[in-house]
């Protein structure tokens, strides 16, 4: 059953309404209201007045702040490559070795995913306490001879996203790499080119797609979940999303914020359309 | 070929040593929950207090229960909304479909913060109160995209010819749709499900720019008391918490292959 592009889907309309109207309200409304904020000025205690202008923008090319945001893509470009760097090779080892359980063996490592992300954030505290498992391990094993300082570290912060984003990262990886077309490796391979050789001019390109995914997935919470930070860091590395909540929770410099988030929005939506050119959408959230 | 062997040894090794690196912090607060001492550094000796201890905290079960119901909901919604769209999104042409199969993503990839701060705003400037219905809202949308893109690939994986013969045999749209179409997908309704009641549940960034004083969620309520570091009873909490989810997951792994 075709419908001709110029007659007007009226079935459709039953499905895509409630998706386009959620759409529509609770989403392209609240960003562009986000945008509004950002040209606003800023509220005595909070809030903001409606007058138009461009503090906010001219504060955010401050220097400190840059620093600060460069820093945040800093580390969060180290965990999401850490993160692909641990998850690609797990991934792949499942998917090809183990082809016919591979979906359930993903689903397997999702479980963390399901308890709470607080509580395994705090799992990690306690693991990284001065007086707590694996110093004292470290100490009866006479490994070192005084506590480790291991929180309050960018060490300890990459380890605790890396802990708290890696289920995420494998989804992607999946299903890019149980495509694979097995003619063409069998053919690569027939031609005289060793796995290693095979390995990196063959599959690595070909499931680039889903390593671009991967990443997208990874680098945005990795700058705007704030409570990983917080928790595991003290206080001592400012994300961008950190930045953003502390604009409204404390600093009281709403258009600051907004208008942080518009540079943060605007840069993944190019991000998510560059993608859209070179892979297939679905794969970032495939299950 | 001893190669081979090697080779088949540190691959099995590499997947058992990620999969303790993502569940160590599970096992750790799974194992600390029957600590008899309080703190969460030395083992004492087992102890089941604390789970006693969490039946008789009517705070923490009303907090519980906030995060339940809000969950629940927005769950609900979100699948509501979500099969209809992928269904829409997967079998039908209509233009701006391609506008469409792009802009359901935007919950997803942009952060939680910015959908809590734009969500504070709009309801700020509109005369919206926090709470509640609110939280529902900007719950259902960040957890939308998960149901969707779980049920395109379900949608995508069938065969349309079920649903072309039960239209040639004489039903109409929407009794396909209702007993025929809906429980092919079932399972992944429950696999997205299960996704976005999570992702709910434990949500603390939109959650926590959007509650008042009259109604918190629990991670909520956990994060403004994680100075004073969490209590052995939250642990038990969400020890019951995991075993619920894990049962859950079994239950659908169980049915996904029974069904084949």
């Amino acid at each position: 059953m075709t419908t001709s592009r110029s007659r007007f889907n009226f079935t459709a309309l039953v499905y895509i309404l409630p998706l386009t109207l959620a759409l529509l309200l609770l989403v392209v409304l609240p960003l562009l209201y986000v945008g509004a904020m950002s040209f606003m000025g800023r509220g005595a205690y909070g809030g903001t007045i409606r007058r138009f202008t461009v503090d906010a923008y001219e504060s955010l090319a401050d220097f400190t702040y840059l620093k600060a945001v460069g820093r945040s893509i800093c580390m969060a470009l180290k965990s999401s490559v850490l993160c692909i760097l641990l998850g690609y090779p797990f991934t792949f080892i499942v998917a090809r070795k183990w082809k016919k359980s591979g979906k359930l063996l993903m689903f397997l490592l999702m479980i963390p995913v399901y308890t709470s992300s607080l509580a395994r954030l705090y799992s990690l505290v306690i693991m990284f306490n001065s007086s707590g498992l694996i110093n004292t391990a470290l100490m009866k094993l006479h490994i070192i001879s005084s506590p480790l300082q291991m929180l309050y570290t960018n060490g300890s912060i990459t380890i605790g996203l890396v802990q708290y984003l890696l289920p995420f990262a494998v989804m992607p990886l999946y299903s890019s790499i149980e495509k694979l077309d097995e003619a063409t490796i069998e053919a690569s391979y027939d031609l005289g080119a060793g796995k290693i050789k095979t390995f990196i001019k063959v599959i690595l390109p070909m499931t680039f797609p889903g390593i671009i995914a991967a990443f997208i997935i990874l680098f945005v919470p990795a700058i705007g979940t704030y409570f990983i930070t917080d928790v595991i860091g003290g206080g001592t590395v400012y994300m961008i999303g950190n930045i953003i909540c502390n604009q409204f929770l404390s600093a009281r410099n709403w258009p600051l914020g907004a208008a942080l988030s518009v540079c943060v929005v605007i840069f993944i939506l190019l991000m998510l359309y560059l993608y859209s050119r070179i892979g297939n959408l679905d794969d970032l959230g495939a299950m | 070929m001893k190669n081979s062997k090697l080779v088949n040894k540190i691959t099995n090794a590499y997947v058992m040593l990620i999969y303790v690196f993502v569940f160590i912090p599970v096992i750790v607060m799974v194992a600390f929950s029957f600590n008899s001492l309080p703190s969460n550094q030395h083992w004492e000796s087992f102890t089941l207090d604390y789970y006693s201890k969490l039946f008789s905290d009517s705070e923490m079960i009303q907090v519980l229960i906030n995060s339940l119901t809000l969950a629940v909901v927005s769950t609900l919604a979100a699948i509501f909304i979500g099969t209809l769209g992928a269904y829409a999104l997967c079998r039908l042409k209509f233009k701006g479909r391609s506008f469409l199969n792009f802009m359901f993503f935007v919950p997803m990839v942009i952060p939680e913060i910015v959908i809590a701060v734009a969500f504070l705003g709009l309801t700020g400037a509109a005369g919206i109160s926090k709470g509640f219905g609110v939280m529902v809202c900007a719950h259902t949308i960040f957890i939308l995209p998960y149901i969707i893109v779980t049920l395109k690939s379900r949608f995508a994986d069938y065969d349309v010819s079920i649903e072309e013969a039960s239209l040639d045999l004489g039903a109409n749209q929407i009794y396909t749709f209702i007993h025929i179409i809906c429980p092919m997908i079932l399972p992944g309704i429950f696999t997205g499900g299960l996704m976005a009641f999570s992702l709910s549940f434990d949500d603390l960034i939109v959650s926590n720019f959007l509650s008042n004083t009259g109604y918190t969620t629990l991670p909520v309520k956990i994060y403004s008391n994680l100075k004073e570091g969490i209590s052995p009873e939250y642990n038990a909490l969400f020890t019951i918490i995991f075993a619920v989810m894990l049962i859950a997951t079994a239950a659908i792994a169980i049915k996904k292959k029974r069904g084949k």
